[in-house]
């Protein structure tokens, strides 16, 4: 009887059920080995992310570059802001201009010479590329560059090479070798970083009268965009502010 | 008799029980590969992550982590160069390797030492405006974090750049001028 039973269990598992399961599963694993396979380049999923986290640096690393600029040229940046100022209560806008200028452009203008250069709405070096970005438009069925229309522009100016005027390349140590590796990293994570707005939040340190007006003693706040396109190839935009306590340049 | 009978019984039934025919195994393809899709859809998120996505992830945040301590140093210790950073006991930093999860994670730091020309700045004078260019060496660094791992059959690597400035004190002999003012 137990013979009987145990030829009986394998009738059953013998029938036409078992052959389909496994038939089945061996065709989804087999196309689920596939599917692996071709995923083999190992793009994350969370790309979005990467370059979040890329953003984020970037902009910091800007905020460093015009709290340098800021602290050394204290002058400068009191004449700038104090226009800016002037023209925001006539209700003018600053901005405006500062994101359209650059060296030559119709709206380049004493209120724009400052922060200019961590802007690119447009470049004067690839007007095509960058309007091309801010348009949303494909070139040659792919996304413009952000790097060609941001970086060309924005590092001729702050961190220019050999190239430079007046035969000055020769002292700019590691620019050119910076800018190459920086081109490489930047067309892999696509990410522009652009300067949106710097206003002055007195935080009620004691100054002096005059001092005031020559922005001393308070914080001063940069606000940066990045630009960077999702997984589906949609822009995402994102806000980085950064403070700096604008001190004196030298201690007295 | 009644033995003869089973046996008989089940002798058919073994016979009956022949393998699956070609178009049953056809079918049963056919649905097991439709099947894949809508199926794997649900989780294939989870599959790719798990798959690849964590190691990105770990190596993103030990970006981060060693991108914020190089932040912190004293200005000076962020030696231009690859990998000489030093520490405040004067040791190097990197290479280092951080193993998360089996994972070995082996971080680099490029540095390299930049000269902002902070603009062709024009500025208005009393009597006209004057055009000059400035430069500022050594208060800048550009600085880049590599993280490297080994992925499936490849070595898989995550960057993050950043600038540092020294902001301690402003220059006072360097800040230097191409040519001469422009005056307009």
């Amino acid at each position: 009887m137990n013979y009987l039973a145990a030829k009986k269990n394998i009738d059953k598992r013998s029938g036409f059920i078992l052959p389909l399961v496994i038939v089945f599963l061996g065709s989804f694993f087999t196309m689920a080995t596939i599917f692996y396979l071709f995923n083999m380049n190992q793009k994350p999923i969370v790309d979005i992310l990467d370059r979040s986290a890329f953003a984020d640096y970037a902009a910091l690393g800007m905020a460093e570059i015009l709290k340098l600029k800021v602290k050394e040229f204290p002058e400068e940046f009191r004449d700038t802001m104090r226009l800016i100022e002037f023209m925001e209560k006539q209700n003018q806008k600053p901005w405006d201009d500062i994101y359209l200028s650059y060296g030559g452009s119709s709206n380049e203008g004493p209120h724009t010479y400052f922060f200019h250069n961590f802007v690119v709405k447009k470049s004067s070096f690839n007007q095509a590329a960058s309007d091309a970005w801010a348009n949303d438009t494909l070139v040659n069925n792919k996304p413009a560059d952000a790097w060609e229309a941001h970086w060309n522009h924005m590092l001729h100016y702050l961190l220019t090479d050999e190239t430079a005027q007046y035969g000055a390349g020769k002292d700019f140590k590691d620019n050119a070798a910076f800018k190459t590796h920086f081109k490489n990293i930047m067309s892999k994570y696509n990410v522009i970083v652009n300067l949106r707005d710097v206003r002055r939040d007195h935080i009620g340190l004691t100054q002096s009268g005059g001092a005031a007006a020559e922005y001393i003693g308070d914080i001063i706040t940069f606000s940066f965009q990045s630009q960077y396109r999702d997984q589906k190839n949609h822009r995402t935009n994102r806000s980085h502010n950064v403070t700096f306590n604008h001190t004196r340049k030298f201690a007295k | 008799m009644y033995f003869i009978k089973n046996e008989s019984t089940l002798k058919n039934k073994i016979i009956t029980c022949r393998a699956m025919s070609l178009i049953e195994i056809l079918i049963a393809m056919i649905i097991g590969v439709t099947a894949f899709f809508p199926i794997i859809k649900l989780f294939q998120e989870g599959i790719k992550d798990s798959l690849h996505s964590s190691a990105w992830t770990q190596a993103r945040e030990v970006a981060k982590n060693n991108m914020d301590m190089v932040l912190a140093l004293p200005f000076n210790n962020i030696v231009r160069g690859n990998n000489l950073i030093v520490d405040k006991n004067s040791s190097a930093m990197y290479p280092r390797t951080e193993k998360v999860k089996g994972v070995d994670f082996l971080v680099d730091c490029k540095v390299h030492d930049l000269v902002p020309l902070c603009g062709i700045y024009r500025s208005t004078r009393s009597g006209g405006g004057v055009m000059t260019h400035y430069c500022i060496s050594s208060k800048l660094k550009g600085i880049t974090v590599t993280v490297k791992w080994q992925g499936i059959g490849k070595q898989l690597d995550y960057s993050l750049l950043t600038f540092k400035s020294d902001l301690s004190e402003g220059t006072k002999t360097d800040i230097w001028q191409w040519g001469f003012p422009k005056y307009e």
